[in-house]
């Protein structure tokens, strides 16, 4: 499991929850593309499905169970959830360390 | 009344036509002049055990003719009656020690039994106060799927007073268990109008149905969970179930498509929206039509009010009391049922538990709601949504839908939501799923959510 891995396996999950409010704007999203925020690409609502997509995605085909919205993302000074690059490195943090993990 | 009235009147009305059939167990038919017989056997075989007035006896076993022979031989003493079902044995022992339990008859599948004396220690108010006044006693517990079960006293002589008002009667099947509120309020029904009960051999919807085609039942009081089984297994034309004329459905929240689906399926029964608590007994109801959901509930016994969209109740036949938790009722004696309605005039329409209610962001989410639009997809046999804490939003909808071909969690959770793009406003949509093989009912065909 590496960053580009992750990536990969993480955007069509991003495609298809923002498919679902805006179908135009799923075509045009990247490894780059903000996931929340001001100029974000999704509701927070579609963001809370897209992460709970990519935690069982993760435990079913790595076996990685990991909880991604905690106190501890929330109160990280960059926050893991800018975009999808951020979030792979997030969760190769959170797989590496124990206590992360549930 | 006093203690052995109820069981005199009882045993006068078997003796105005002894010939009839109170029972069908195990293809056998069993008469109300065989009844009397054997309650008065049972009174003797009591006495001799030791049995007397205010003792706690436990009944673990289901319907059969010694089951309820033994229970009305027990009215009669003036016990207090404990019924177990067999499908709650696990939880038996706990039983039996909140309920201070004297004796325990054990009535095994072949209907014979044993008594046995336990003498759990203690002497709570509420079954001193049935003793001093010289009443018997009902102990159900409640299915504690939210929490622990609690027991709960009532005074069953005021439960049963009702009866004595002559109704029509139906050949009927035991579909609601031994120890379950609606399960008692069947039987002391059918008793009194000389009906007849039919017990299935287990509680499967082939035996449930090969019961009900073989011996003309009339009247199958259930559960929307099981009328959803029965409509998804039951073969066309495999069984002749048109004996039925009236399908009762409470314990749980119908919805549209189950009822629209079983009243297709039975053109020729009336189906009727029942409703009771074990706190406060069954009330008479009537559904505003055989499709409707919306239901009047009441009853000279009951007075009904509505606060803040919950259902409040006040009974005439509410329980004593709980033997291990504080009493619901306010100081008028009114009890918040925790059943959010919707009121038309005198009726009301059931949207489910307050406490399964799921709070996404400050919205909230009626689990039924949800289930009812993904119940519309055709590989979903069925799917029970409850709420998952989170961090955001408070909690989010989570559904475990059961597919006879299971596929992946999210490829699934795609569907869904494209389902119910549209039918549900954005927050109702479930953010996870689950899928699985196994049934979602629990043994008293309730759909288990937590």
């Amino acid at each position: 499991m590496n960053r580009d891995g992750l990536v990969e396996l993480m955007l069509p999950l991003l495609r298809n929850a923002v498919d679902s409010e805006d179908p135009e704007a799923a075509s045009g999203l990247d490894a780059e593309s903000r996931l929340v925020g001001p100029r974000a690409v999704m509701s927070s609502l579609t963001f809370v499905s897209f992460i709970m997509d990519v935690e069982t995605v993760l435990a079913e085909s790595h076996g990685v169970e990991v909880t991604l919205v905690s106190e501890k993302a929330l109160s990280q000074k960059n926050s893991p959830f800018k975009s999808l690059e951020t979030l792979a490195d997030y969760v190769l943090e959170l797989s590496g360390d124990p206590e992360a993990t549930r | 009344m006093t203690r052995s009235d109820y069981l005199d009147w009882q045993l006068g009305r078997f003796s105005e036509e002894p010939g009839r059939t109170f029972m069908v167990w195990r293809d056998q038919e069993f008469s109300y002049g065989d009844l009397a017989t054997r309650v008065k056997g049972w009174g003797l075989r009591l006495e001799g055990e030791g049995v007397r007035a205010g003792h706690c006896v436990a009944v673990a076993g289901d319907y059969s003719p010694e089951s309820v022979s033994c229970l009305l031989a027990l009215l009669g003493k003036g016990a207090i009656l404990v019924p177990l079902s067999r499908d709650s044995e696990d939880q038996h022992e706990s039983f039996l020690r909140i309920a201070e339990i004297d004796y325990v008859v054990r009535i095994d599948k072949d209907d014979s039994s044993r008594v046995e004396f336990l003498d759990f220690p203690g002497d709570h108010s509420l079954l001193q106060q049935l003793r001093e006044n010289g009443r018997p006693g009902l102990i159900l517990f409640s299915s504690g799927s939210t929490g622990d079960p609690k027991g709960i006293v009532h005074d069953l002589a005021i439960l049963l007073e009702k009866f004595k008002k002559p109704r029509k009667s139906f050949r009927t099947i035991n579909f609601l268990l031994f120890d379950h509120i609606g399960g008692v309020n069947t039987l002391f029904f059918t008793l009194a109008n000389l009906g007849c009960i039919v017990v299935p051999e287990d509680r499967s919807v082939g035996s449930v149905c090969k019961t009900i085609q073989d011996h003309g039942v009339e009247l199958l009081p259930t559960s929307p969970s099981f009328l959803n089984l029965l409509l998804m297994e039951r073969d066309a034309g495999e069984y002749n179930l048109s004996s039925l004329r009236l399908i009762t459905y409470g314990t749980e929240v119908m919805s549209e498509r189950t009822l629209e689906m079983a009243t297709k399926a039975f053109p020729h029964a009336r189906f009727q929206q029942t409703y009771g608590l074990s706190e406060v007994g069954i009330l008479r109801s009537k559904s505003a039509g055989n499709d409707s959901l919306f239901v009047k509930v009441g009853g000279e016994d009951y007075e009904t009010k509505v606060v803040d969209g919950t259902l409040r109740i006040k009974a005439r036949t509410s329980m004593l009391g709980y033997l291990n938790a504080p009493s619901p009722f306010d100081e008028e004696g009114w009890l918040d049922t925790g059943d959010s309605v919707v009121q038309d005039g005198e009726y009301y329409r059931f949207l489910g538990r307050n406490s399964d209610i799921i709070n996404v962001g400050g919205q909230k989410v009626y689990p039924a709601e949800v289930e009812k639009i993904i119940a519309e997809l055709p590989e979903v046999i069925d799917v029970a949504v409850r709420g998952e804490k989170h961090l955001l939003l408070g909690e989010v909808v989570v559904a475990t839908v059961q597919m006879e071909y299971p596929e992946s969690p999210v490829a699934m959770k795609q569907k869904i939501v494209q389902h119910c793009k549209g039918r549900l406003q954005p927050f109702m949509i479930p953010a996870r799923v689950s899928v699985v093989k196994d049934s979602l009912v629990n043994y008293r065909y309730k759909k288990i959510r937590r």
